[in-house]
């Protein structure tokens, strides 16, 4: 089911969105969005709000990241409680409760926690298929889980069960995980989840247990009262209320002057849903009521909402008395959105970059919105998607690159780990929305990721990477003179001695490429041509040679060797400085096959024809063979990568390679 | 063998009277409590309630005093808990409430709709704003208007659906709610006044209409009130589990007694078997203004949960949902209403004897050497007891035991045997007979 997102003024911009935000600045406060006393640091300001999407979707794969991570949260007379929460990147602040994931059923849902604490972290997901995780993530691992999403839902993640999860998920490891849209007629969705925090027992950490652990403060998504959010509504809405109890005690939760419609537990939905005051939420358990809002509400109007077992006040009282707080926030009836805006037109969405990052490597996508001239609206949000579009208001959330979408020109940015993405090439679509409501056209692009096989930038320090050597003795990691990285491989050419590295991998192989850094240092070759790289079939034929040769003059050359037909043809030779250069070789074989050299990403050595009948068994790269007596000197290879696809991802010398059509 | 009672007449339940002798101080005007059963504070079509705040104390059975808040009537005698107002579908319900506590006070209604709250006369100046959130200086005050001390506050409402309910302070409700502020309000269906509800298949036989007000109390923070002390939640911890504001055993005592001057409510069961004469069951409506969920077991039946917090279980086409359940795990501020009967499907009697070895009276055990048992199995039949041993057994009736399953809360002041428990009492088929 498709959901506007245009009566929620905000919502895209404000999505607890995993991967998209890899800056802090992504959790903006919503406009509009009573905070209340600014007192909690780590905490998303919106986390009542559900997004319309969360994680990167790729056609019905949902991929979130988790980073658990040591905080401080702050609540009413008591501040920089030692706290645990999940984070979305590694560059935020963990959030109590932890990003809400929002995924739809039928999609397949892969979470990675990422550890930073010193401890085994696990996740648990109540209500869903999965083996229980015994475990974990240890101390600064990871840990992966896939989960198959089969009905719509509210649900909880928390820590799980490994040494110390229950007192984690005290601590604030648990958030929100909800399957599916709410049923037809609901204006409005929140989530309530609550727990309870005892700072004694959280300072303590990580010495203590849960043996003593008795709650002086109890919070609803993360915040005790009077910093809970309002649950905003006009007369007449319709309320869904996702209960979620995170703590480790049973609550009742009721509401005041309204009643509440339970429609399902525990992610169930009811046969026959209950029409009541308050009902029980036990711990772990999770609850979806709708409150009817009369229309006769006028604006203004408070409802409390909160807990039926007297958790309302927060932390010890001191001697002049005690307030009113904690399990407890008010639905508030608010005016109807005034229309301001004239605005019909569409915003733009600029040409898309698309590129392969180097460290982690992840996708992203970076391009502009802009209104000016079409409505002068701000920019309130943008989205984007890899593979099947999901529809207006349901993709991945973009950041925009400032922090916040309030301009009516925002350059925005979305990111995705690559490990998600299939080898082969992918659909992209970007949209944007201004504060009128008004979707941008798509734009699209896509990206290609390699079937990536062996890489080596060699700062292991080893070879290990290799299927065999041969010469070791002329074979050497160093630090002296890296080309990329710390350290480079270093190739002693003397005499016609051979010396190579071998990646026994491929296997039939008829597509091949590979890039990696080359210095030749002014190695001599005798004047003849040296093969510096050399692909093979187990027959032992070549498919292809790229040979290296300083001439007599002097000048240093490469040039590609093809086996066509039975018979190796030569390219001709490309000359090159005595300095590093991208080598970067592709290989195919088919009745228009052969292979192409480029020397940094231009000079071209090629060689076409029909090599239908070879095939790709071993692949050397070193002094393999041609040289001679008089051969002699060094040469220096690095960041080398190899695909089974007529593309790779570089490791050097690109950060930010553009593979897309810009 | 037994002697069916009446044969001897037995009058050794001098003991027992402390618990039975009937009419103590009326609760409130205008109400004849019977010995047990819901008690009622009632008006008119459209009544107004004059209600007051202020501080008494009360007793527990292992002899403590404890200093509570409450609302009574006004005038009238500090009582706890507060009157079970009675009344009926679609009445207009005026709450006064005036406060003779030192801070301020007021009342909510959870599960009521449209609550108006004004100050003056309400006949005069009847209440028109809507209840809402007080604040001071930025603070949450209270989650309607209250009532500053010595001062007074109106609320009404329109009772629009017939049910079971509560009332209790929004002031505060983390000290005042435990220090007593609350009591019971139950709707009655427009001309069905001894059915539950609307539905012909909820009625009950009137004169077994009870009211189970759940609660608890921790002495400390009452002390830490009484003596002007901070008063703390976070150190809350419950020491008496109680029934319409007693521990057990007194809350068997009857209603009104003189024992429990401030305590008026009985909470004991009594009742016959469900019999062709005695067609209709029991109306048992749970309340739970407390901290936690009680999981309260009858012995003897299930009962069948016919309504939580005021709705019939009913599907969108009128669906019987009643269910039958053993234990009811009544979380804070929910109420569930329960038809309750007792069958005596063998009819055992000394001719028709249950057909197993009997245990010989002398070899049970009897707490401080007093018992409900009859000395005979079979309903309506007394027998010996060990000398020594005294029975409150009347005419042979039977005694199940009601209590919290949460066995800790069967206690006073962690002293077993007590606390939030009580008992049904059945009669043989037509009562017991007068006594002699």
């Amino acid at each position: 089911m498709r959901r506007s997102l245009i009566r929620r003024a905000g919502v895209a911009g404000t999505c607890l969105a995993l991967v998209t935000a890899v800056v802090p600045v992504a959790f903006a406060a919503r406009p509009g969005t009573a905070v209340g006393t600014p007192g909690v640091a780590t905490i998303g300001p919106s986390a009542a709000a559900i997004p319309s999407a969360s994680c990167t979707l790729v056609d019905t794969t949902r991929t979130c990241e988790l980073w658990a991570k040591t905080g401080t949260i702050d609540l009413p007379g008591s501040s920089g409680i030692t706290t645990l929460g999940f984070a979305p990147s590694a560059g935020t602040e963990p959030q109590v409760p932890g990003p809400t994931i929002k995924a739809n059923p039928g999609e397949t849902l892969v979470v990675t926690l990422h550890n930073t604490l010193a401890e085994t972290v696990s996740l648990a997901f109540p209500g869903q298929a999965l083996a229980p995780d015994t475990a974990g993530a240890p101390a600064g691992g990871d840990a992966t889980y896939t989960l198959a999403l089969d009905g719509s839902g509210t649900f909880l993640y928390e820590a799980g069960l490994t040494p110390n999860g229950p007192r984690q998920v005290a601590m604030g490891l648990y958030g929100a995980l909800v399957v599916g849209g709410p049923p037809p007629g609901v204006d409005k969705d929140s989530l309530v989840v609550f727990g309870g925090i005892d700072p004694q027992s959280n300072n303590a950490w990580p010495a203590g247990s849960l043996n003593d652990y008795e709650p002086d403060y109890w919070v609803i998504n993360g915040r005790s009262y009077p910093d809970t959010e309002s649950i905003d509504v006009r007369p007449g809405d319709t309320l869904l209320l996702r209960y979620i109890n995170a703590g480790l005690g049973e609550e009742s939760m009721g509401v005041l002057g309204l009643r509440q419609t339970v429609v399902a537990m525990d992610g169930t939905p009811l046969a026959w849903p209950m029409d009541v005051v308050a009902e029980t939420v036990p711990a772990g358990g999770t609850m979806e009521a709708i409150v009817e809002i009369p229309a006769s509400a006028a604006v203004g109007d408070r409802y409390a909402l909160g807990s039926g077992h007297g958790h309302i006040f927060n932390g010890p009282s001191g001697p002049d008395g005690l307030p009113m707080g904690g399990l407890l926030t008010f639905i508030t009836v608010v005016p109807e959105p005034v229309v301001v805006s004239t605005d019909t037109q569409s915003p733009l969405v600029g040409r898309l970059a698309v590129g392969i990052t180097q460290a982690t490597p992840r996708v992203v996508v970076a391009t502009t919105a802009d209104d000016r001239g079409h409505g002068g609206s701000a920019i309130r949000g943008a989205e984007w998607f890899i593979g099947a579009d999901p529809g207006a208001g349901l993709a991945t959330p973009m950041i925009a690159d400032d922090g916040s979408f309030d301009g009516q020109f925002e350059r925005i940015r979305g990111e995705a780990p690559v490990s998600m993405l299939r080898p082969g090439r992918h659909v992209i679509g970007v949209r944007a929305v201004d504060a009128a409501g008004n979707w941008a056209a798509l734009g699209t692009s896509w990206i290609a990721i390699p079937d990536t096989r062996l890489k080596d930038d060699f700062e292991s320090g080893t070879l290990a990477a290799w299927s065999a050597t041969r010469g070791t003795s002329q074979l050497a990691v160093r630090a002296a003179g890296a080309l990329e990285g710390r350290r480079s491989l270093n190739i002693t050419v003397r005499g016609a001695a051979a010396a190579y590295l071998v990646d026994a991998s491929p296997s039939a192989w008829t597509v091949y490429r590979a890039q990696f850094a080359f210095q030749p240092r002014g190695t001599s070759t005798g004047g003849r041509a040296m093969d510096l790289f050399v692909g093979r079939a187990a027959s032992g034929a070549v498919a292809f040679r790229i040979q290296y040769r300083r001439t007599s003059a002097g000048l240093l050359q490469v040039r590609a060797v093809s086996r066509i037909g039975a018979a190796d043809r030569a390219g001709g030779w490309v000359t090159i400085a005595n300095r590093t250069h991208q080598l970067d070789v592709t290989w195919r074989a088919s009745a228009t096959g052969g292979v192409t050299l480029l020397v940094d990403g231009r000079s071209r050595s090629a060689v076409n024809g029909d090599n239908r009948a070879v095939r790709l068994d071993d692949v050397r790269l070193g002094a393999i063979a041609g040289m001679s007596a008089g051969s002699t000197g060094r040469l220096v290879v690095d960041a080398f990568v190899s695909a089974r696809d007529t593309i790779v991802a570089p490791l050097w010398p690109a950060p930010f390679t553009r593979l897309g059509p810009e | 063998m037994g002697r069916r009672f009446g044969a001897r007449r037995v009058a050794a339940f001098v003991a027992a009277l402390a618990l039975l002798v009937p009419f103590g101080a009326p609760p409130a005007a205008g109400v004849e409590p019977t010995e047990s059963g819901i008690v009622c504070t009632s008006g008119d079509a459209n009544p107004t309630f004059h209600l007051v705040a202020g501080a008494g104390n009360i007793g527990t059975p292992d002899g403590n005093t404890i200093r509570m808040w409450s609302y009574a009537a006004d005038p009238g005698a500090f009582q706890f808990p507060g009157p079970t107002l009675c009344v009926v579908e679609d009445a207009v319900v005026t709450v006064v409430l005036r406060n003779e506590l030192d801070e301020p006070v007021s009342i909510v209604f959870p599960g009521q709709a449209g609550v108006l709250a004004g100050t003056g006369d309400p006949d005069v100046t009847p209440p028109t704003d809507p209840v809402a959130p007080q604040f001071d200086g930025g603070n949450l005050v209270s989650l309607v208007q209250s009532a500053a001390p010595g001062a007074t506050v109106n609320y009404r409402f329109v009772a629009s659906s017939p049910g079971t309910y509560l009332y209790e302070s929004g002031t505060n409700p983390a000290k005042q709610v435990q220090m007593g502020l609350y009591g019971g309000l139950v709707v009655r269906p427009a001309g069905q006044p001894s059915q539950a509800y609307a539905e012909a298949d909820t009625a009950f036989n009137p004169s077994t209409e009870y009211l189970l007000l759940m609660s608890e109390v921790d002495p400390a923070l009452h002390q830490a009130v009484e003596r002007g002390l901070p008063y703390d939640p976070s150190t809350y911890h419950p020491r008496y589990w109680m029934l319409n504001g007693r521990s057990f055993p007194d809350t068997l005592a009857p209603n009104g007694s003189p024992l429990l001057p401030t305590q008026p409510y009985s909470s004991l069961i009594h009742m016959e078997p469900r019999t062709d004469a005695n067609p209709l069951p029991a109306l048992v409506r749970y309340v739970n203004v407390g901290t936690r969920s009680h999981p309260f077991h009858p012995h003897g039946n299930h009962g069948r949960i016919i309504a939580r917090d005021g709705r019939l279980l009913r599907g969108p086409s009128t669906q019987d949902l009643s269910y039958e359940k053993f234990l009811v795990n009544i979380g804070g501020g929910q109420t569930w209403d329960a038809l309750y009967d007792w069958r005596d499907t063998e009819l055992w009697t000394p001719s028709h004897p249950i057909p197993v070895d009997l245990p010989q009276p002398q070899d049970a055990a009897y707490k401080d050497d007093v018992t409900w048992y009859a000395g005979s199995p079979y309903l309506g039949y007394t027998d010996d007891l060990p000398v020594g041993v005294t029975s409150f057994n009347e005419c042979g009736e039977y005694y199940h035991m009601w209590h919290s399953h949460a066995l800790n809360e069967a206690a006073n002041y962690e002293a077993a045997g007590g606390g939030m428990m009580t008992l049904q009492r059945i009669d043989p088929p037509g009562g017991c007979p007068p006594a002699p």
